[in-house]
């Protein structure tokens, strides 16, 4: 006797196929193919059965080789039973893949695994559901072994009366004509031949074809048309469309949801969170929150690194910190100079990457939650239907938003939208979302700025750059890049409770990934910057006489407008490398953090950041756009709009707060 | 039903309302969109990564995105005609 089990993918098959072979197994492959082949061996009551676990299919067409090689093993080897083992948790989803087992054999058991979690969810009545179907319905529970006495009995006793998956009377009478003629050609089982031939199934034709039958394939193709009149639809979706219907019939025959309408979390958090007017002021809100607790608890850690690196001014004069003592110690066995170069230059600023340490890594934190647990792909949902309601046609926001972590990707994700002016208007936009990079690089410089509340600050900026996007995106859908909207539909990941072990993962990797980056730019752009500052050569270091001095007082008459200082300048262009790097050029060039608030008003410091919020995306980015557009013209526009966006916005900003004069 | 599907995507419904308004299982209508694309109705968007990506220290975030986009064919486009 011979018994295969099928069943979708992750239902418990394994499970179950352990449960009832025990250790008598033997893992091979399907003839041909690289599919793996579990065959196993049992003993009910002194017959030996034979087991054979077929691949996890959720249909059975000819689109994919385990489907194929499923229906094959069925049609060909003509085991005795087949054993469909349902995720009776997702019990809809299993029952297509039962229509179509239907269609192909008539001594079906169907075992509903996982009933402890079905049951959770709804009332399965599986009394009814046997008689429904005709055929024995086993509830169990594979990996506590509940059920596998019942399945055993029930492949040697069960009885079997099965229904048929009936269609329309229109389509039954044209897969009867088909069926006698299968019969005569001595194909088995001949209901399912003819309606496969009617769907125009390519391996069925293929075999009929081979058999010399043109006269059936004839026929299928006329009957096939004149069901394709009556639906006016193409064959496959209706056929398709009348298993799905049974499915779903037979599901909500059989089972009853438990919660009134059967609301789960994951909906009922989904009613809250992409709320079309509560939406947006919860993300603002979590923002916020979110942003708050990270500079809470980073503060008391930054504090001590930068004690240890750069030491404090007390009252009764320096403390020294270990660039003040690594330099002195140098200064035994090198020159000035050197010991300058490597402690003040650098060493100096592999302490300003360590002090943001704390923050980096708590700010990763909280992203790996909000997206490790579903919520950020949410949030990219809520602002695709913003949009949508603002009547905006291009919808490549979601892309867009998905660059929430680092812009390049987001920009080659476009390529899924097939509309060019839809496609413009997402890679236009992406650059003014901030990426994780821009975001910690604000994080930064909120946390020197305004120590008093840089979570605001942070924050405030975060909201800036999503009006803009809308506002932007507005007009350029309503004038230069007017596109025809790409019906597309997102599958959101369901709410969960990430595990911690998932959270630090992805935590490390993200800050390893900045820090190494940080890390190892600082060294190159912080020798640049020391050889600007420390030369022509005899001059003070960073002094007006230096070439960065002279380049600043040339440029810094530019910046006026704008608020931005000669460094801010100098660090905005090394930015455009990588924004990360804005920190260490500020590190670099001031020395600690105390100088660099020294530097700049608040107003300044504000407008500055402002500019860098909008300012050319960075040289990765800009790559990816001329990739993906091939257009140096478009690349161009990119750039531009930046600076525009940063001039209007730091401009308009200084200039009220200087006349008002508040900025001081 | 399959029809049904497309359309309330061509009119810009998520999957969960979908899912309401057929009375669907959210986990069946997943499985249903993977069975339209194989028939070809449905084209899933793939987020692809190449070496410019390497260069953003974020690569690894962004590599690991969990959601799938599904867009229509011309197959699909035709079969709910207007969309
Ligand atoms: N809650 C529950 N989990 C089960 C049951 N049967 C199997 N599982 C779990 O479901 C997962 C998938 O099982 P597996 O046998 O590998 O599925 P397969 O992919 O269909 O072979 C495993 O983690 C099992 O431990 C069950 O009856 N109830």
């Amino acid at each position: 006797m011979i018994v295969a089990l099928a069943g979708n993918p992750n239902t418990g098959k394994s499970t179950i196929f352990n449960a009832l072979t025990g250790m008598k197994q033997h893992v091979g492959n399907w003839p041909g193919v690289t599919v793996e082949k579990k065959e196993g061996e049992m003993e009910i009551n002194g017959t030996r059965v034979k087991v054979v676990d077929l691949p996890g299919t959720y249909s059975l067409t000819a689109y994919s080789l385990e489907e194929i090689i499923t229906r094959n093993f069925i049609i060909e080897e003509k085991p005795d039973i087949i054993v469909d083992i349902i995720d009776a948790s997702n019990l809809e989803r299993n029952l297509y893949l039962l229509t179509e087992l239907l269609e192909l054999h008539s001594k079906i058991i169907v075992v509903l695994n996982m009933f402890d979690e079905a049951q959770k969810k709804y009332n399965i009545d599986v009394d009814l559901m046997s008689k429904i179907l005709g055929l024995p319905v086993v509830p169990a529970v594979g990996i506590r072994g509940k059920g596998i006495d019942e399945l055993k009995e029930k492949i040697l006793r069960g009885k079997f009366n099965p229904k048929k998956v009936e269609y329309p009377e229109d389509v039954e009478k044209r897969i009867e004509k088909i069926e006698e003629k299968i019969k005569k050609l001595g194909l088995e089982p001949a209901r399912w031949y003819a309606i496969k031939v009617i769907e125009n199934d390519v391996e069925v034709v293929k075999k009929i074809k081979d058999k010399g039958a043109r006269d059936i394939l004839h026929l299928a193709e006329h009957l096939r048309h004149e069901i394709e009149d009556i639906y006016g639809d193409d064959i496959e979706s209706v056929m398709t469309s009348f298993r799905y219907s049974f499915a779903h019939g037979l599901f909500h025959e059989v089972a009853e949801p438990i919660n009134v309408g059967g609301v789960t979390i994951t909906d009922m958090l989904d009613h809250v969170i992409t709320h079309k007017i509560f939406g947006i002021p919860i993300f603002l809100a979590i923002m916020y929150l979110s942003f708050q607790f990270v500079f809470l608890v980073a503060a008391p850690f930054q504090d001590a690194i930068d004690l240890l690196f750069n030491g404090k001014d007390a009252a009764g004069g320096h403390i020294p910190g270990l660039v003040d003592l690594s330099y002195n110690w140098m200064l035994t066995f090198m020159p000035d100079w050197l010991s300058s170069f490597i402690n003040h230059g650098m060493l100096r600023g592999l302490g300003a990457v360590l002090t943001f340490t704390p923050v980096i890594m708590l700010l990763f934190l909280i992203l790996s939650f909000l997206e490790d647990s579903g919520y950020l792909a949410r949030v990219a949902f809520l602002m695709d239907s913003v949009m949508k309601k603002m009547g905006l046609e291009g919808r490549g926001i979601i892309p867009l938003m998905l660059g929430f972590g680092c812009n390049v990707p987001a920009v080659m994700a476009t390529r899924t939208l097939k509309d060019e002016n839809e496609r413009k208007l997402s890679i236009a936009l992406n650059p003014l979302i901030p990426c994780g990079a821009r975001i910690q690089v604000f994080a930064f410089l909120s946390s020197i700025f305004f120590p008093s509340n840089p979570a605001l600050v942070l924050w405030s900026l975060l909201i800036l750059s999503m009006v803009v996007v809308f506002f932007l995106g507005y007009i350029y859908s309503k004038t230069i890049f007017r596109g025809k909207s790409e019906p597309f539909v997102l599958e959101l990941p369901p709410y969960r409770m990430p595990t911690m072990k998932g959270i630090s993962i992805h935590m490390w990797e993200k800050s390893e990934g900045f820090l190494r980056k940080a890390g190892t730019i600082i060294v190159g752009a912080a020798a640049i910057i020391w050889i600007f500052a420390a030369l022509p050569w005899g001059v003070e270091y960073g002094s007006p006489d230096s070439y960065i001095g002279m380049f600043a007082q040339w440029i810094a008459p530019i910046g006026t407008a704008f608020g931005l200082t000669p460094e801010a300048i100098i660090s905005l262009i090394f930015g455009f490398f990588a924004k990360e790097v804005v920190i260490d050029v500020l590190y670099v060039l001031f020395g600690s953090k105390d100088a660099i608030l020294a530097s700049m008003t608040w107003a300044q410091a504000y407008s500055f950041m402002l500019f860098m919020l909008f300012y050319t995306p960075c040289v990765a980015t800009l790559a990816a756009v001329y990739n993906e557009t091939k257009s140096k013209k478009f690349t161009l526009f990119v750039i531009l709009e930046g600076f525009f966006l940063a001039a209007l916005f730091s401009f308009t900003f200084y200039t009220i707060f200087t006349l008002l004069g508040v900025g001081a | 039903m399959i029809k049904k599907v497309l359309r309330g995507i061509c009119e810009g419904k998520t999957l969960a309302e979908i899912a309401e308004e057929m009375d669907m299982e959210y986990s069946a209508l997943i499985a249903m969109l993977e069975h339209m694309v194989k028939m070809g109705y449905l084209v899933r968007g793939k987020k692809e990564n190449n070496e410019i990506c390497s260069t953003c220290p974020l690569q690894k975030v962004c590599s690991e995105r969990n959601y799938t986009v599904y867009f229509l064919t011309e197959k699909g486009k035709k079969l709910v005609g207007s969309c």
